[in-house]
C-alpha cells in the first residue's frame, strides 16, 4: 500500500483533551469508573462507566449535542495540528459513530431536551455533526457506522479516497457519547460489568462503557513530506473483512482474514511486528477469539506482545479503534508499549501470551498492529509504523 | 472522480410503502428466522426481500467468491428503533422486559450485517448514516471496487420509520413540505467489468461530493471531469422536497433505480442527493444504447 502519513490528531476523552494527558493516563492507569454522571441509571443492573468529566464537557465548544461538541473539537484539533486548513490542500472527512443522532432522539424521547417534537429533522441526522464550525470540506464527507470497528474503519476507508485522488488530506476517526440506550444495550447483552475491565485476565468479567472522540488527519506520506508537514506515524497496510456469521459472536476466521490482509497489504513481515494493540473488550469470548485469530494469522511466527487499552479507557464504542490507533502512534514515538491495567493472572486458556502489564514493555520493533472489531462481524486491522527517519523518502 | 474502468450495474431492486396501513406483507421476507442470525428484525426482512430481487444467480456469486463481495448501505434512522424500544420498555416494564438481542440487532449496521450473514458476503460491510447516505453508500461501494478490494458490492439505502419517528419527522420544520415520509429500499448490484458476462443496465462512470452543494459545484465538477460532450439528465433528491414523498436514505437509490435504470433513456445521467445542510453528492451513470 502507498504509505499514509498521520499528520494531525485531536482527542477528547475521559483522560482529558490532549494527547499528552491520554498517554500519561495509559502509562499510569488509575481507576476512572463512576456511575454515569449525567443521569442516575438505577433501573439497570450495572451503572459503571468511564465518562468524560462534566467540567471537560463544559469546556468544549457550545453545540446542540455532545456528539456535535466532540466532532467540532477533535476535527479542529486535528486540522490545526496538521497545519490545516490550507487553500491548496483539498480536505475531506470520514467520521464514525453509533450514537450521533440517537443522542437527540434519546433526549427528546425521555424529555431531557428543551426541544420538543417539531424541531428540525436534521437534529436526528448523524451526518450533520460533520458540519463543524469552520469546516469547508473540499473532499468527500461521510458518517460511517460499523459498530465498534468504526473508529478504525473510517481511517481505513479514508485512505481509499486519498489514493483515488479525491482529496489531498482526510480527517478521519470515531466518536461516541454515553447514552442510556447503550447502557441498556450492554446490560441487556449481559456483558457490562460492575468491576474493572481486565482484558486477558483469568478473572475478567466484561465491558466498561466509555465515551470520547479521536480524529486524525491523513495524507499520503509523499504529499505530507512535500508540504513539510510533521509525520506522527505511517499507516502501511489495512485489512477489512466481515465474518458473515453471527451478529454478536466474533468469528476466528473472519478476524484472521482482516489481520492477514493488513499484513500482506503492508509488506511488513510478521516477525517485524513489535506489538498488537488489541480490541480486547474484556469478555472471555472476544479475547479468546482475537488471540486465536492472531495465532492463525501469524502461523509459525511467535506472537508479539499484546496490550488492551480498554482496561484504562473503557470501551468508547465507535471511538475504540481510533483510541487504539492513537495509543499506537504515541507508543511508536515513545518506543514503549503501554500496559494492560489490572492484569493479575493471564487466562491460561489463551495459551502462551505476552501481555504488557505493570509499567508496560519496551517497543523494540518498527511496526505494530492495531485492531478493531464490532458487532455485525465487522473487522478492521491497520499496520502502523513510526515516522520515517529525517530525510527518508516514502 | 472519474473512473478509468466503469463499474457495471448488473442488478437492481426497489420497494417503498407510505405506511398508512402498515407495511404490505409482500414487501417482507416470508422467513422470520435465519440460520446464522436467529430471529430476523422486520427491518432486515424488508431489506432482505428487496435484496432477493437484486442478486445475480447463485452460480455467479460462487464464481466471484464470497470474500470478494461486500455490502454498503445507507440509513438515516440507524439505531433509533432500538433506542426507542429500550427506553420505552425500561420505563413501562423495567429492565426485565429488555431482550438481549435488541441492541446488537438494532445497531445502525445490523441490517447490512444480517444481509452479509444470510448471503455469506465476507467483503467490507459498510453502513453510512444521513439523509444522503444511500447515494454515499453507492459511492463508497464503488471506491471499494475501484481500489480492487472486492469484485462486487450490494449497495444502496433503506429506511423504515417507526410510528414515533414518522410523527417526529412529519412535524419537523425542515420536512413539512414533503407530501409524506415513506419506508423505502433501493439497491443495486455493482460489479467490476472483468467479472461480468452480461450487458449491464448501466455503468457508474464517476462521482463527486461537495460540501457546498447549494452552488452546484458537485455537479459542475462531475461534468467537467466526465462529460465533455453531452449534458446529463439530472435526477435530484433533497430532504423535505416540497410535494414529494421523502424516502429518507432510500430516496436517491430509489430514484436511480426507477428513473435511470428502469425508465431512463440511453446516455448520461446524474443522480444528485442533497442532505441536510449544504452537502451534496452526485453519481454519474451511463445508460447503454
Amino acid at each position: 500500500m502507498t504509505p499514509i502519513a498521520i499528520t494531525g490528531v485531536g482527542i477528547a476523552g475521559p483522560a482529558g483533551m490532549s494527547t499528552g494527558m491520554f498517554w500519561e493516563a495509559l502509562l499510569h492507569p488509575r481507576d476512572r469508573r463512576t456511575p454515569w454522571p449525567k443521569r442516575a441509571m438505577s433501573a439497570y443492573p450495572v451503572d459503571n462507566v468511564i465518562a468524560i468529566a462534566e467540567t471537560d464537557w463544559a469546556a468544549l465548544p457550545a453545540a446542540a449535542t455532545r456528539a456535535d461538541a466532540l466532532a467540532a473539537f477533535t476535527i479542529g484539533q486535528a486540522l490545526a495540528h496538521a497545519g490545516l486548513p490550507r487553500a491548496d490542500v483539498r480536505t475531506g472527512c470520514f467520521l464514525a459513530t453509533t450514537t450521533a443522532g440517537v443522542e437527540q432522539l434519546e433526549n427528546e424521547f425521555i424529555g431531557a431536551s428543551g426541544e420538543g417534537a417539531g424541531g428540525p429533522a436534521a437534529a436526528l441526522d448523524a451526518a450533520t455533526v460533520l458540519q463543524a464550525p469552520g469546516c469547508d470540506w473540499q473532499g468527500p464527507v461521510a458518517m460511517l457506522s460499523t459498530a465498534c470497528s468504526s473508529g478504525l474503519m473510517a481511517p481505513a476507508l479514508a485512505i481509499d479516497a486519498l489514493l483515488a485522488g479525491e482529496a489531498d488530506a482526510m480527517v478521519a476517526g470515531g466518536l461516541d457519547v454515553l447514552l442510556e440506550y447503550t447502557v441498556c444495550g450492554f446490560n441487556g447483552l449481559r456483558v457490562a460489568t460492575a468491576e474493572r475491565c481486565r482484558p486477558f485476565d483469568a478473572e475478567r468479567k466484561g465491558v466498561v462503557l466509555s465515551e470520547g472522540a479521536v480524529s486524525f488527519c491523513l495524507e499520503t506520506l509523499e504529499a505530507a513530506q512535500a508540504r513539510g508537514a510533521q509525520v506522527l506515524a505511517v499507516i502501511r497496510g489495512r485489512g477489512i473483512s466481515c465474518d458473515a456469521e453471527h451478529v454478536t459472536a466474533p468469528d476466528r476466521a473472519g478476524v484472521s482474514r482482516a489481520i492477514v490482509q493488513a499484513l500482506e497489504d503492508s509488506g511488513v513481515a510478521r516477525q517485524d511486528i513489535g506489538a498488537v494493540f488489541t480490541h480486547s473488550t474484556g469478555t472471555s469470548v472476544n479475547d479468546a477469539t482475537e488471540i486465536q485469530a492472531l495465532r492463525a494469522a501469524f502461523g509459525d511466527t511467535p506472537l508479539p506482545p499484546v496490550t488492551g487499552i480498554k482496561s484504562v479507557m473503557g470501551h468508547p464504542q465507535a471511538a475504540a479503534g481510533a483510541f487504539s490507533l492513537l495509543a499506537a502512534v504515541l507508543a511508536l514515538r515513545a518506543r514503549r508499549l503501554p500496559p494492560t491495567a489490572w492484569l493479575g493472572t493471564t487466562d491460561p486458556a489463551l495459551g502462551a501470551l505476552t501481555v504488557a502489564a505493570g509499567e508496560g514493555l519496551p517497543l523494540e520493533r518498527e511496526h505494530v498492529l492495531v485492531e478493531a472489531f464490532g458487532f455485525g462481524g465487522n473487522n478492521c486491522v491497520l499496520v502502523l509504523s513510526g515516522p520515517p527517519a529525517e530525510g527518508a523518502r516514502p | 472522480m472519474t473512473l478509468r474502468d466503469p463499474i457495471d450495474i448488473l442488478g437492481f431492486a426497489c420497494a417503498s410503502s407510505p405506511l398508512d396501513a402498515g407495511m404490505p406483507p409482500e414487501l417482507l421476507l416470508p422467513e422470520r428466522r435465519a440460520k446464522k442470525v436467529g430471529a430476523l428484525p422486520d427491518k432486515a426482512r424488508f431489506v432482505l426481500q428487496t435484496v432477493k430481487a437484486c442478486l445475480p444467480p447463485q452460480e455467479a456469486l460462487e464464481a466471484i467468491g464470497r470474500e470478494r463481495i461486500g455490502v454498503s448501505l445507507g440509513t438515516v434512522l440507524g439505531s433509533m428503533d432500538a433506542a426507542e424500544q429500550c427506553l420505552s420498555t425500561v420505563r413501562s416494564e423495567g429492565f426485565k422486559g429488555v431482550t438481549p438481542s435488541w441492541y446488537a440487532n438494532g445497531l445502525p449496521n445490523a441490517t447490512a450485517a444480517i444481509v452479509a450473514s444470510v448471503h455469506g458476503f465476507q467483503g467490507p460491510n459498510l453502513t453510512l448514516l444521513g439523509h444522503a447516505s444511500g447515494l454515499e453508500a453507492l459511492v463508497m461501494a464503488c471506491r471499494q471496487i475501484a481500489a480492487g478490494r472486492v469484485d462486487a458490492m450490494l449497495a444502496g439505502g433503506f429506511d423504515w420509520p417507526s410510528a414515533w419517528q414518522l410523527d417526529r419527522l412529519q412535524r419537523s420544520t425542515d420536512m413539512r413540505g414533503a407530501s409524506g415520509v415513506h419506508a423505502g429500499a433501493g439497491l443495486v448490484w455493482l460489479s467490476r467489468r472483468t467479472v461480468r458476462d452480461e450487458p449491464p443496465y448501466g455503468q457508474v462512470i464517476g462521482w463527486s461530493q461537495s460540501w457546498r452543494g447549494a452552488d452546484n459545484r458537485s455537479l459542475a465538477a462531475a461534468a467537467a471531469q466526465g462529460w465533455p460532450d453531452a449534458e446529463p439528465v439530472i435526477h435530484e433528491t433533497a430532504c423535505g422536497a416540497a410535494g414529494q414523498a421523502d424516502h429518507l436514505a432510500a430516496g436517491a437509490p430509489l430514484q436511480l433505480v426507477r428513473d435511470v435504470l428502469m425508465h431512463g433513456r440511453s446516455g448520461r445521467h446524474a443522480v444528485v442527493a442533497r442532505g441536510f445542510g449544504t452537502a451534496a453528492i452526485c453519481l454519474l451513470i451511463q445508460r447503454p444504447d
